[in-house]
């Protein structure tokens, strides 16, 4: 990434010429911005989370008249305690791009012609009763967002599965975040995690799964340093497949096989047992020994179906399960160094230790995403290292509303906003608070995201609307979902605020407003929600995507149940959306208290925000003294007997690389709006893919020289990055996503945890060559 | 006498040493953390951390310990030629952090220390400048704020609009000390920007040598003038 001499030469010269112009017109200023006409000059400071990861840092947005002009962190917000990363400081430039959709757009004759509005969504109602006439209500689908605020997946929810019936609602979160769900629920029956961010103050030891959170969580990563500079004993290891930024920042770096945590989390947990770090009490009183299928596939083909089956087992045959998983074994398998595992043991065995483990893509993102989560778990309930102020399994989220909106909202194929489509109670209790008939939600999960593009690609889904997300970027395999959905006779309904190469397919976009441009609510990876009013007007003629939905629903006939107006329709549909998760275990903070606080933790019981759930010091809804995991029966947690598989697809001789996708600090996700950030696409303008120096001086490729990189489905051209922000061990290339102009899915592998139906980017054989 | 003296003087001596031992031993002990167990749901109270922040308002006695540190030469010398404009230019809004003007290489296998220029500043060789310091040193992730430009061409144009930077001086009175035209988060160590060589030629004080800054200076916070309700 170094920068190239011609370039330096140019930024010189813009420098000396600002220098010299400034010399011919002393006292102007020369500043990076167009000065706004502001007759009062005065800046009003306006509170909101963060529009892009799920961190949730909170802003503070400075408005001048009509118009978002400047940035700060929100010093009373608890999660950033005023700091923000390069994102959120520039976050605002991303709502003045000058390509802004302003208008809506209908497909007639093949060309993209300007509409009104009103006549978009007239059509869109059409379309969707039309071809429900035509192929039956499984044929439409809504696909939506982890970034779609609370009230965007709550209308969206009722209108498909509600009123239409079909369980056709699916959200990119599956994409991101299906794997720590059912994690959660395997292990605790419950989603969503026990500690907060506040672990981070009180923890002794660190340990990074796969997490590269300077880049990924700069603001938590921050915390984590300035813990450890405060209090000088604080150690942060990073275990990952790849040198990062994290790595470099961290005490140890300690890098391990793609795929291969598997057995190393099961070692850890046959050491903690032979050394008898086992914290017995805690086991015997909180935990239950289960074990599940194995050989469990990797849903590459269509129609794929799995269902587990959850055996009980007992601490006897787990202690001989784990016999396969010595250090010395895992070494073989891994290449992480017995020795590096046995320490990795004794910290979260020390009995003096508090530890927080931090995971996000690199777990989740993984074909056997459940187990890796299962097994994290299983090291801190055998240490009873967890739901304790520092000690703590942390499952990190990456897009400011999965929690809020796709996980607790429940916008994926078998949920309800409480429980699940699959429980006649869940359905009763939407069915009454929906106020429709409870024959109309359907019983049976429909497609999950992979299945669902799988389906359009078929033809069994005809209709799809596509709100808040880029799936033309990040669907993997991504060929095959791109010609299924340009097929004719598929009708595409995007919702968007920026031209992208899933606007490109569509038949109708409508124009979205865009964050504080309309009211809404986010909810953050600390079960925090968190509430934003709208601060500057809709650019152009652009549509919140809540009221999207609500006039489509309206010109469909559901008045009904979806009777609010424009004055106060996110607050009202906050209010009922709250009722499905009235009790101790879910309740949420009402609309008042979200409004004028800078988020508030569930379960809010009694005025009283949640910190440690499940433990009876902090958690109002525990029954019994200490920790209760009330999530399953008598209290316990289960420990899963989870053995380590191999990846779907490894590298081989004709394939002998791995390939591992991901993100860089500068971009988030698809790049839709940090690219038309200046600053941020300055830093980052194009994407690349990183080269361990010793692969590229076998492959003859010197750093910024092209390289062609193919698997079985795709291949892509691309500018080599070698010694730069990451490293990947031999054998290895790293892709970021963020760039249109590289659509790295069109490489990647379709394959997903069967049990969470999470897609695996990190990891399918390609071979490398210099192009 | 001589023998008697150097008895005298080996208890004297001996007693210092155990002495000394002794209190070694208790000062090293005060430091180490006792081991623990760890009891479920008790919080160490000490332990919530908040990040030291370096400002007035925050701590003001090591603001005023770094002036009296600071050498006469320190507060007079020439400036670095960094000008407002060149400061700005830098900016996308009075108050954003601005991009790395420089290379910064990365280099396998270690953290990046931006802290070892800008956290004193100090004379470059490399750029024949002295290094501008910063505020918050506190903050140890540098560049999850501050990137590295690698192009000056754009994806697409923005309409981007902000306040004008504020203005130079905008004393309420003739001859009177200007007001803080800005926000005191992160920026609250007054010594960092207008003090030394390292700082912005037209944002350097003429009386450096004066600490208390907030004495006269105060932040102008609310742009409207006092009403009774």
């Amino acid at each position: 990434m170094g920068i190239s001499r011609r370039i330096f030469i140019k930024t010189a010269a813009i420098n000396s010429a600002v220098a010299a112009a400034t010399s011919l017109m002393p006292g102007a200023s020369f500043g990076a911005w167009d000065n706004i006409e502001s007759p009062s000059g005065k800046i009003v400071w306006k509170k909101t989370p963060c529009r892009f990861c799920g961190t949730g840092c909170g802003l503070l947005v400075g408005v001048s008249g009509t118009r978002a002009v400047a940035v700060k962190g929100d010093p009373n917000c608890s999660v950033n305690k005023g700091l923000c990363c390069v994102k959120g400081y520039h976050s605002i430039m991303a709502l003045y791009g000058k390509d802004r959709l302003t208008k809506a757009k209908v497909r007639k004759n093949g060309q993209m012609v300007e509409v009104p509005v009103s006549e978009a969504l007239d059509l869109v109602a059409e379309k969707i009763k039309s071809t429900i006439d035509k192929h039956g209500k499984d044929s439409v689908a809504m696909y939506g967002s982890g970034q779609w605020t609370i009230p965007d997946g709550y209308a969206a929810s009722k209108l498909f599965k509600g009123c239409i019936g079909t369980n056709n609602v699916e959200a990119n979160a599956r994409l991101c975040m299906a794997s720590a769900v059912t994690g959660f629920i395997t292990t605790f029956g419950l989603d969503e995690p026990m500690g907060c961010y506040e672990d981070m103050d009180h923890a002794d030891v660190f340990i990074t799964w796969g997490n590269n959170m300077a880049e990924m969580h700069p603001v938590l990563f921050s915390r984590m340093l300035v813990n450890r500079n405060r209090r000088k004993d604080v150690q942060i290891i990073d275990f990952a497949t790849r040198n990062t930024r994290a790595s470099q920042a961290s005490d140890k770096s300690i890098l391990f096989k793609p795929q291969t945590d598997l057995a190393v989390a099961n070692s850890i947990c046959y050491e903690i047992i032979k050394n008898d770090w086992v914290n017995w009490d805690f086991v015997n009183k909180n935990t239950a020994f289960y074990q599940g299928k194995t050989n469990i596939g990797y849903g590459t083909e269509d129609h794929f179906k799995f269902k587990d089956e959850a055996q009980k087992s007992s601490f006897e045959n787990y202690k001989k399960f784990l016999e396969d998983y010595t250090p010395e074994k895992v070494e073989k398998i891994s290449g992480v160094p017995a020795q590096d595992i046995k320490y990795l043991a004794a910290l979260y065995g020390d009995p003096t230790k508090k530890v927080t483990s931090f995971w996000c893509m690199g777990m989740n993102q993984h074909t056997r995403g459940t187990w890796i989560n299962n097994l994290v778990y299983n090291i801190h309930l055998l240490t009873g290292k967890i739901s304790t102020p520092g000690n703590s399994p942390f499952s990190l989220t990456g897009q400011p509303s999965a929690c809020g909106t796709v996980r607790e909202v429940g916008t994926l194929t078998h949920k309800l906003p409480y429980g699940v489509v699959m429980k006649e109670k869940a359905r009763r209790k939407a069915a009454e608070i929906w106020n429709v008939p409870y024959e109309n939600i359907d019983p049976k999960p429909t497609y999950h995201t992979v299945e669902m593009f799988r389906a359009l690609d078929r033809g069994d889904i005809r209709f799809m609307w596509i709100q808040v997300t880029n799936p033309m970027v990040t669907m993997p395999n991504l060929n095959r979902y791109q010609a299924g959905a340009e097929k004719d006779d598929r009708f595409i309904v995007v919702s968007d605020v920026y031209p992208t190469p899933t606007t490109d397919i569509a038949d109708v976009i409508l124009p979205a407003a865009m964050w504080i441009e309309r009211e809404g609510f986010y909810g953050n990876s600390e079960r925090r929600t968190q509430h934003f009013e709208q601060i500057v007007p809709a650019t152009g003629e652009a549509v919140c995507d809540t009221w999207q939905i609500v006039e489509v629903a309206k010109r469909m006939g559901f008045e009904k149940q979806f009777p609010w107006n424009q004055e106060n329709y996110i607050e009202e549909i906050y209010n009922e959306y709250t009722k499905f998760h009235d009790n101790p275990k879910h309740r949420m903070a009402p609309y008042d208290v979200l409004k004028k606080r800078s988020g508030v933790q569930w379960p809010f019981v009694d005025g009283k925000e949640t910190k440690w759930r499940f433990n009876s010091t902090y958690d109002p809804a525990t029954t019994r003294e200490g920790i209760d995991f009330y999530g399953k029966p008598e209290g316990r947690a289960w420990i899963w007997q989870r053995p380590y598989e191999p990846a779907a697809e490894s590298p081989d001789d004709e394939y002998p690389f791995w390939l591992n996708t991901g993100r860089v600090l500068e971009h988030w996700h698809t790049g839709s709006m940090t690219r038309r950030v200046s600053v941020l696409h300055k830093a980052v303008p194009k994407s690349y893919v990183e080269v361990n120096p010793d692969d590229a001086a076998a492959l003859g490729i010197a750093n910024g020289e092209n390289v062609k990189i193919s698997s079985r489905r795709g291949s892509m051209v691309m500018p080599a990055d070698v010694n730069g922000r990451g490293r990947p061990p031999r054998g290895m290339v790293f892709v970021p996503f963020f760039d249109e102009s590289f659509l790295i899915n069109q490489v990647t592998l379709d394959a997903f945890c069967p049990i969470s139906k999470q897609p695996d980017y990190k990891k399918c054989a390609v071979r490398v060559e210099k192009a | 006498m001589k023998s008697s003296r150097n008895k005298i003087g080996k208890v004297v001596t001996s007693f210092g040493l155990i002495g000394l031992i002794l209190l070694v031993i208790i000062v090293v002990n005060s430091f180490r953390d006792m081991p623990q167990q760890v009891v479920a749901g008790q919080v160490d109270p000490d332990a919530t951390l908040t990040p030291v922040v370096h400002g007035f308002d925050e701590n003001s006695g090591e603001l005023f310990q770094t002036y009296d540190n600071a050498s006469k030469a320190f507060m007079s010398a020439g400036s670095s030629e960094r000008t407002l404009d060149e400061y700005y230019s830098r900016r996308l809004y009075s108050g954003s952090p601005p991009p790395v003007p420089h290379e910064s290489p990365e280099v396998y296998g270690k953290a990046l220390d931006c802290l070892s220029c800008h956290a004193k500043g100090g004379w470059s060789e490399q750029f024949k400048r002295h290094a501008p310091v910063t505020p918050h040193p506190e903050q140890l992730s540098c560049r999850q704020c501050h990137v590295r430009k690698q192009t000056q061409n754009l994806f697409t144009a923005a309409n981007w609009k902000s306040l004008p930077p504020p203005r130079l001086g905008g004393a309420f009175l003739p001859g009177g000390p200007p007001p803080i035209p800005h926000s005191l988060q992160m920026r609250g160590n007054c010594f960092t920007c207008h003090v030394g060589p390292g700082a912005v030629t037209n944002l350097r004080v003429e009386h450096a040598s004066r600490g208390n800054c907030r004495q006269c200076h105060v932040p102008l916070t609310v742009s409207e003038p006092f009403a009774r309700n």
